[in-house]
């Protein structure tokens, strides 16, 4: 039996007939057009998603000059890296450190740096993310595979107005020759959400 | 047990009984066709200037709360879409359904052919440049700064001309700190009540988890971004005070 509310109760079939039909409706009042939303969809399929913020969490982690002005300044920071758009207006970077590890929700709608990480993981989206995270993160977090000591701060941003939140994770020991290209590629959703931890890479 | 106001079935945080979150792994930005055209109609929507108020936000917070939690995140912004064009005299309800009844007996009719080149620019720019976040200072210097200690306030949905607040209930009556004081933004309370563009100073307050939950972990913490008309400084410990009680 599934308790999960993540997919619609609703036929998708009929779902998709009803968008179609509202579609030619707002393309005949000029309103949209089928291109326009092809070039959002092509956007989100094949432009925009986490590696955007995986190669600013890799230029922080060589260049301390760069996180200063990253956590300072999210907005100029990013947009050095040409990162600007939808969904990162307002952009607040936090710092995980051993004492405090950061993690991020939207209680009230789904709110998520889109121009950072693309669009939002299903999870993200769902009550059971939205409504645990705030009151028992460890529990959250585990869930995850995410397991922190007692003595960290978990310290929950909930994303209730136009600021949005990236998670800068703590570098994992063993990387220190790696490049900013090789760091990049360790960097995970999850971990700039906050519901991971970047791990060691393997020897 | 925490007893706080929620103001809607959206209002979740805290909510008991939800069970594990399911994770998907490599998941897709969507996972049917029809969920990224909703996604794309709206922005492009938002370009042609249809979705003035009432915000989605409004839109769906004011759906019943079975069924706001029993509609999938694209399935709210279809409604939220189709509702906000009825709102602003685009379409009508009696036209969707017609046009509705016809797709069904006839699935494969082609969508009209369009070429509009102000909306393909219009959306372009609005994913690569984004939106303006409006003013960068109000005429009123912010009220609280840095390392205050705050209450914030009740904001009660029932009372007249509130339909839409951005205080989820459990951050309602409670003190936090002051960690950083964000730009000015637009109160979306002022604009689903009468259509009026506030702009307000924002302000990031930290709650200590166990004031709300107190069975929560002694040393988390939950930072909430509450616009300045929220917030009183009613009868506040002085900030030593607050930091140092248990």
């Amino acid at each position: 039996m599934n308790h999960h509310h993540t997919t619609t109760t609703t036929d998708p079939s009929y779902l998709a007939l009803r968008m179609k039909a509202v579609e030619s409706l707002l393309i005949e009042k000029g309103m949209v057009s089928g291109e326009a939303i092809d070039a959002i969809t092509d956007a989100y399929e094949h432009d925009i998603g986490p590696l955007r913020g995986a190669g600013v969490v890799a230029r922080a982690w060589v260049d301390e000059e760069y996180k200063r002005r990253l956590l300072s300044d999210g907005p100029a920071a990013i947009a050095e890296l040409g990162i600007t758009g939808f969904g990162a207006e307002v952009v607040v970077v936090v710092e995980n450190t051993p004492q405090v590890h950061n993690v991020v929700v939207c209680t009230l709608c789904s709110c998520y740096p889109w121009a950072l990480l693309g669009l939002p993981p299903s999870w993200y989206k769902t009550p059971q993310y939205r409504g645990r995270i705030v009151r028992w993160p460890r529990e959250v977090l585990a869930e995850f595979g995410v397991t922190l000591p007692n003595e960290v701060e978990i310290r929950v941003w909930d994303s209730s107005s136009d600021t949005r939140y990236l998670v800068l994770p703590q570098r994992p020991a063993g990387t220190e020759g790696l490049s900013e290209r090789d760091l990049a590629a360790l960097v995970t959703r999850d971990a700039m959400i906050g519901t991971g931890v970047v791990a060691r890479p393997a020897a | 047990m925490a007893v706080f106001p929620r103001s809607g079935a959206h209002d979740l945080g805290g909510m008991e009984g939800l069970g594990p979150v399911p994770i998907e792994a490599d998941e897709a930005p969507w996972h049917e066709v029809w969920e990224g055209r909703t996604l794309g109609a709206t922005l492009a929507a938002v370009v042609s200037g249809m979705l003035v108020p009432p915000t989605h936000r409004a839109v769906i917070e004011a759906l019943h709360p079975v069924t706001y939690l029993s509609m999938s995140y694209y399935e709210l912004w279809l409604y939220g879409l189709e509702q906000r064009a009825i709102a602003t005299g685009v379409l009508t309800q009696e036209e969707i359904e017609a046009r509705l009844a016809d797709t069904l007996s006839n699935p494969d009719a082609p969508i009209p052919e369009d070429r509009n080149p102000a909306i393909l620019e219009g959306v372009r720019g609005l994913i690569s440049q984004g939106v303006p976040p409006g003013p960068e200072r109000l005429e009123q210097p912010p009220r609280f700064t840095r390392g205050d200690v705050v209450r914030t306030k009740r904001i009660e949905l029932r009372a007249p001309g509130r339909p839409h607040t951005r205080i989820p209930g459990y951050a309602q009556d409670r003190l936090g700190v002051v960690e950083d004081v964000r730009r000015p933004m637009l109160l979306e309370d002022a604009l689903v009540a009468s259509g009026e563009v506030r702009f307000e100073h924002v302000y990031a307050v930290r709650l200590r988890t166990r004031d709300i939950w107190p069975d929560a972990g002694r040393r988390d913490t939950i930072v909430v971004d509450l616009w300045e008309s929220y917030l009183c400084d009613d009868a506040l410990p002085a900030a030593n005070e607050y930091e140092e009680q248990p």
